[in-house]
């Protein structure tokens, strides 16, 4: 498990996401928040482009069910760019997901399976249409190779520009070339840790992606 | 009071011999051209298309349908159509696809495999537990010896209910003209064209475009060395005007066509006398200021390689395709989620048309809505967009059942269980702690709790009922797994990964 006891930020960290900040309630990020010293956040900034990477089944979906379930106006698209995994609906509908009224998440949750050379260029509309609060994009190890700095980059624009959090779902997190990416959690065991916030990126950053 | 009368055009002939690329144009063209003797159509995959043509026969007579529809066949390329005239959709089918006469003495010889026409017949592929309770009614009437429809249809009424359940009453009743499922109808898709033509003016003559069209100085600045020449102008207004039509409508364009035709001088081939491009376009669009750009750009490329040889006699800018847009007078006061509503379902609209269907016709667009099934694989249906406002009034039972007598259930599940093998040199039986397992993709899983089992079934009415032992297992590497003992999909039985507690 990673901890960032050693990460003290001195100065705020410097976040790409669009003035004034709006942060959105993540409960389930709290104890990550404290370790990494940024007691101050209240949650996930509006805006921002989020890596949450782990291996499948450590909690990834169950961490943003969490943080979808305080927030219950959001608008949400899944994009499942997985040829293996499927979202389960059954998972809501139990109390451990902690969502109070899954019927009403069902209906603002909308699945989209787009084909494989459709994989990234499907967000941008989604993005600009600027009618949703998230957009979740999961995808396999095929379809995260075919991610490049400057898909990135335009992602992350355009999540600015919409005010949308844009999730990235994934096994392994990305090290080269991730700068796009405001924020990098690593999700085990259920619990969630900071790899990279704003600017300010963990020293243990590399002995994690190297384990 | 008119007879009612359904005529059964079976293609497939026809369209073996084509090429699947123009096999389905040429089959929306003959069915398009069908409504010139009746608006009421109905197709069935790309095999057969059904009329009632019982109300025109004022206008033709019956007997002269069958010539008809083959010379207008022959027209367009299908040589081999069979036409069949029959009371009901399913009977035509069968006399046109058997080729026999749908009385009650031809019909008595075919086999029992028409079970899926008569009761599926505008669906080439029924639906698959419809398929699966054909194939078992034929099993057991064969055993039965009843080998064909004749023999099926002397069968007591009475005695169909308890072997067949409703369909048995359904299918005798299709057999004998009496009912028929509703009609899925046709509607050709619209397009819309906007067109000028120029046969009356002086082309050639300088000056005549400026003229006509108002150019000021700095259009004509802009449009210089421009391969297109003026001709640009003309097409901006049929653009706007076509695109005005759609805004009205709340819609947009998705795929649009140009298509210029020159004067036919001698040096002119056939071949160049009408010049014709298309675009799919990724983004639907409502407004010349997107779409001008990528026409413009194409066609003044081809233009320099290729120059028309002649002067412009006709433009004509053509919609091929239009997706729902957005309102058409926003309420910027009130209502703005109503707005955002619509405005949103403008979206996946749009990025519907875009993504098109998966493999098996679905829409890639889609919600979830819980079904009351035992099997996990099967416990979630897809709905789609369109059909939202039917989602919201079902509710699954499941859903409503109280969420603390819900058992625990996996958030990411796998399309097909993977079956999972101790690896090599482990001895372990199930739930020995520390058993190393190892997936046929080749990943590693070193158990180190179990908890279970939960004990799961299908449905009784399933040909091959599952009966599966489901635990959770947790690994060294921190991962929460959803795995079962028992048959996967068609596979011996043994351990299998089904999901994940992500």
């Amino acid at each position: 498990m990673v901890t960032l006891s050693s990460l003290k930020l001195s100065s705020p960290p410097t976040t790409t996401t669009a003035s004034p900040l709006e942060f959105c309630t993540c409960t389930a990020l709290q104890p990550a928040l404290k370790r990494a010293g940024l007691e101050g956040k209240e949650g996930l900034p509006r805006g921002q482009f989020i890596e949450l990477a782990g291996p499948w089944g450590g909690g990834k979906t169950h961490f943003l069910l969490s943080f979808l379930s305080e927030n219950p106006r959001f608008r949400v698209a899944w994009v499942q760019g997985d040829r293996e995994r499927v979202l389960d609906p059954g998972a809501f509908f139990t109390r451990e997901s902690g969502i109070k009224d899954p019927q009403q998440f069902l209906d603002r949750l909308w699945v989209i399976e787009p084909p494989t050379a459709q994989l990234w260029s499907c967000l941008h509309p989604l993005l600009r249409s600027q009618a949703l609060d998230v957009i979740v994009f999961q995808a396999d190890a095929s379809g995260a190779a075919y991610a490049q700095e400057t898909e990135l980059r335009r992602l992350q624009i355009l999540a600015r520009q919409s005010r949308s959090l844009l999730f990235w779902l994934k096994e392994k997190p990305t090290r080269v070339g991730a700068w796009p990416i405001g924020i990098q959690l690593w999700v085990q065991d259920g619990e969630a840790s900071i790899l990279k916030w704003g600017s300010q990126r963990s020293p243990e950053f590399s002995m994690e992606v190297a384990r | 009071m008119s007879r009612r009368r359904v005529a059964c055009i079976w293609v497939e002939p026809s369209m073996s011999l084509l090429a699947v690329r123009d096999a389905e144009p040429l089959f929306f063209a003959l069915a398009e051209s069908l409504g010139r003797f009746s608006p009421v159509i109905a197709l069935r995959g790309r095999e057969a298309i059904f009329l009632e043509i019982g109300k025109s026969h004022h206008l033709f007579p019956e007997a002269s349908f069958p010539l008809r529809v083959q010379a207008l066949g022959r027209r367009l390329g299908l040589p081999v159509l069979r036409v069949a005239v029959a009371d009901t959709a399913p009977l035509a089918l069968v006399a046109a696809r058997y080729e026999i006469r749908c009385r009650f003495p031809e019909w008595s010889d075919l086999g029992l495999e028409t079970f899926s026409d008569l009761l599926a017949p505008f669906d080439s592929q029924p639906d698959p537990e419809l398929a699966r309770k054909i194939i078992a009614w034929r099993a057991s009437f064969e055993d039965l010896g009843v080998r064909s429809l004749g023999e099926f249809a002397e069968l007591p009424k009475k005695t169909l209910a308890s072997r067949m359940g409703a369909w048995g009453l359904e299918l005798m009743g299709r057999i004998w003209g009496d009912r028929e499922p509703a009609w899925p109808r046709f509607e050709p898709p619209e397009k819309l064209v906007e067109r000028m033509d120029f046969s009356d003016l002086e082309i050639a003559a300088e000056g005549v475009w400026e003229e006509k069209l108002k150019l000021t100085e700095s259009d004509r600045r802009k449009n210089e060395g421009d391969a297109l020449g003026p001709a640009v102008f003309v097409i901006k207004a049929l653009m706007d005007r076509a695109l005005l039509r759609l805004r009205g409508r709340a819609q947009r364009a998705s795929r649009v066509a140009l298509r210029l035709r020159v004067e036919g001088w001698e040096h002119v081939s056939d071949r160049d006398l009408e010049r014709t491009w298309e675009w799919s376009l990724a983004f639907p669009q409502s407004t010349s200021a997107g779409l001008l750009p990528v026409i413009r750009e194409r066609v003044a490329r081809e233009l320099e390689r290729r120059p028309l040889g002649a002067p412009i006699r006709e433009i004509e800018f053509e919609v091929l395709e239009m997706t729902p847009g957005s309102q058409v007078q926003r309420n910027w006061i009130t209502d703005h989620d109503e707005e955002r509503a619509e405005h949103w379902q403008a979206v996946l609209g749009r990025l519907s048309a875009q993504l098109g269907k998966d493999e098996q016709g679905q829409e890639r667009i889609f919600q979830w809505k819980l079904a009351d099934r035992y099997r996990p694989e099967r416990q979630s249906e897809r709905t789609t967009h369109r059909s939202r406002s039917v989602v919201q009034e079902e509710s699954a039972i499941l859903t409503r059942r109280p969420l603390e007598l819900r058992p625990r259930r996996p958030a990411l599940l796998l399309r097909q269980p993977l079956r999972l093998e101790l690896a090599a040199g482990g001895s372990a039986a199930l739930r020995v702690v520390g058993a190393d397992w190892v997936s046929e993709h080749g990943q590693r899983f070193k158990i180190t709790h179990w908890e279970g089992p939960e004990r799961m079934s299908s449905e009784w009415w399933e040909p091959e009922p599952l009966r599966r032992a489901y635990y959770e297992a947790w690994t060294q590497q921190g991962q929460r797994l959803w795995v079962f003992w028992g048959r996967g999909e068609a596979q011996a039985a043994g351990l299998f990964l089904h999901g994940y507690f992500d």
